[in-house]
């Protein structure tokens, strides 16, 4: 197995802690006076997204985690799996619904998503920071209520539930940003 | 630059410069040395002016100081660099106490406005990790490090200074951030470097550090004048080298005759002048983003 010194840490290296793959987001070195050395690194868990903070001697070494990001289309999915392709080999690669999470709601097929594959698995889906749906459940429109400001909520043809304003209707296109799950604007087409 | 020249000025402390390449190594067993060879002979930028100053001392010139580059061989980050400004002075006659005090009035004439705390090392470990630093055993050390996510081997668990300093950094440094300005004190005796030890319970050592928003600015002694203690410490010093499998330095001769030929009681601080800039320009830039 890969190991990585102390000294070789650097933001987004990814690595091994306690069997999971974690990736670097802070690495700080802490010499108290007259003292050792230590390495105090922030690290992200690549399954959960969790931050934890980690401090190690430095000089240890620490497994690095086989862990690679590729960009691959969404095509569809049988209820436990998801499945993805390389869009160059046409290689496929199916994902347990566990490691697509809540990134599902935001895909309906064609979408070009990230997925982290740790070890030949995928264990992350990030999909584009922004995708258009169909509105296909809301209430009825308040027709020309551009200013007041006020939301509803809709659902989405993938089922995702975003807030939207008062004037959209049922079979509009939406443009959702799927950082925050946030009501962009309306769009004309996909 | 310009206030701390003021404030010496002020305090009729004297200027010095002295040399940056040196004949012999530090003892210190985690600082190591740029070694430079020429003629055959191995020469060592200084890692600090220690040596060089305590030597004036002895020659009876008062109280000194002196603010210039050193050199340490190790891993650079935002708060290491492999070269750095150094301002050590030494008072004559002061103990570390009035030391401190000399230490905060002079970030207060380079316009510093923390309010500056003092914590001992038993107060802040019996907060933080729940134990005492004179008193817990070395399982104990070990096993509080082990619950921090730590592993500690054989070796480890026998060097005291390794376990206090470990559990220090895992257990009280983090929490350090919020204190502000603090000096540390009553250092356990291990982790005495080269400071005197008093006479309370703990023989603590006479040894204090400045931590500001969590960063090491100063450290401070309220040194060591005993020739024959002062071997003591450096083949401590020595030992603690060879277990963690490096070098052991040559005895400092010019350290020691200086000693020898008889250095008044005195106490001496080493401080960053990077470090402080930088914890300046963050008060400032706090002060700053209050106002707007």
């Amino acid at each position: 197995m890969t190991t990585f010194s102390t000294s070789q840490f650097k933001p987004g290296l990814k690595i091994l802690i306690d069997g999971d793959p974690y990736t670097i987001v802070i690495n700080d070195i802490v010499k108290p006076g007259k003292g050792q050395a230590f390495n105090r690194i922030k690290v992200r868990n690549l399954k959960n997204g969790r931050v934890i903070e980690k401090t190690l001697k430095s000089g240890e070494t620490i497994g690095a985690a086989d862990v690679m990001e590729t960009e691959l289309q969404y095509l569809y999915n049988d209820g436990s799996d998801w499945f993805f392709m390389d869009t160059t080999s046409f290689e496929q690669v199916s994902a347990p619904v566990a490691s697509v999470g809540d990134t599902g709601k935001w895909l309906k097929g064609q979408e070009i998503c990230i997925v982290t594959i740790w070890n030949d698995m995928p264990i992350a889906v990030v999909p584009p920071n922004f995708a258009v749906l169909e509105v296909t459940e809301t209430d009825p429109g308040l027709r020309g209520d551009t200013a007041s400001g006020g939301t509803k909520p809709a659902l989405l043809e993938t089922g995702a539930s975003v807030k939207v304003p008062l004037f959209i209707e049922i079979g509009d296109l939406l443009k959702i940003d799927t950082r925050t799950g946030e009501y962009v604007s309306r769009a004309k087409e996909t | 630059m310009s206030s701390i020249r003021q404030y010496f000025d002020f305090q009729k402390v004297l200027e010095v410069h002295t040399p940056v390449l040196n004949e012999y190594s530090t003892t210190e067993p985690s600082i190591e040395n740029f070694v430079v060879k020429n003629a055959g002979k191995f020469r060592y930028l200084r890692t600090s002016p220690e040596s060089s100053l305590k030597s004036l001392v002895a020659l009876g010139v008062g109280d000194v100081f002196e603010v210039g580059p050193v050199f340490r061989r190790e891993e650079e980050s935002p708060i290491h660099l492999n070269e750095f400004t150094m301002l050590e002075w030494y008072r004559l006659g002061y103990d570390h106490k009035q030391l401190m005090t000399d230490v905060e009035l002079l970030l207060r004439s380079c316009g510093a406005e923390f309010k500056f705390t003092h914590k001992s090392f038993l107060e802040l470990f019996l907060d933080h990790v729940g134990l005492n630093p004179h008193l817990s055993s070395n399982l104990e050390l070990s096993r509080a490090i082990v619950k921090f996510g730590l592993k500690v081997n054989d070796s480890e668990q026998k060097d005291r200074s390794y376990l206090l300093t470990c559990l220090f950094v895992v257990g009280v440094e983090p929490n350090l951030k919020s204190y502000g300005a603090i000096f540390l004190t009553e250092f356990p005796k291990e982790l005495r470097a080269y400071a005197r030890l008093s006479n309370d319970n703990y023989c603590s050592a006479e040894r204090f550090e400045l931590i500001i928003n969590g960063v090491e600015v100063a450290n401070g002694y309220h040194e060591v004048i005993d020739p024959e203690e002062q071997k003591r410490c450096f083949e401590v010093d020595n030992q603690t080298r060879v277990q963690r499998g490096l070098l052991p330095a040559n005895l400092d001769e010019n350290w020691i005759s200086a000693l020898e030929s008889g250095v008044p009681p005195c106490s001496g601080v080493a401080l960053g002048v990077e470090r402080l800039q930088m914890v300046l320009d963050e008060e400032n830039s706090l002060c700053m983003s209050n106002i707007q």
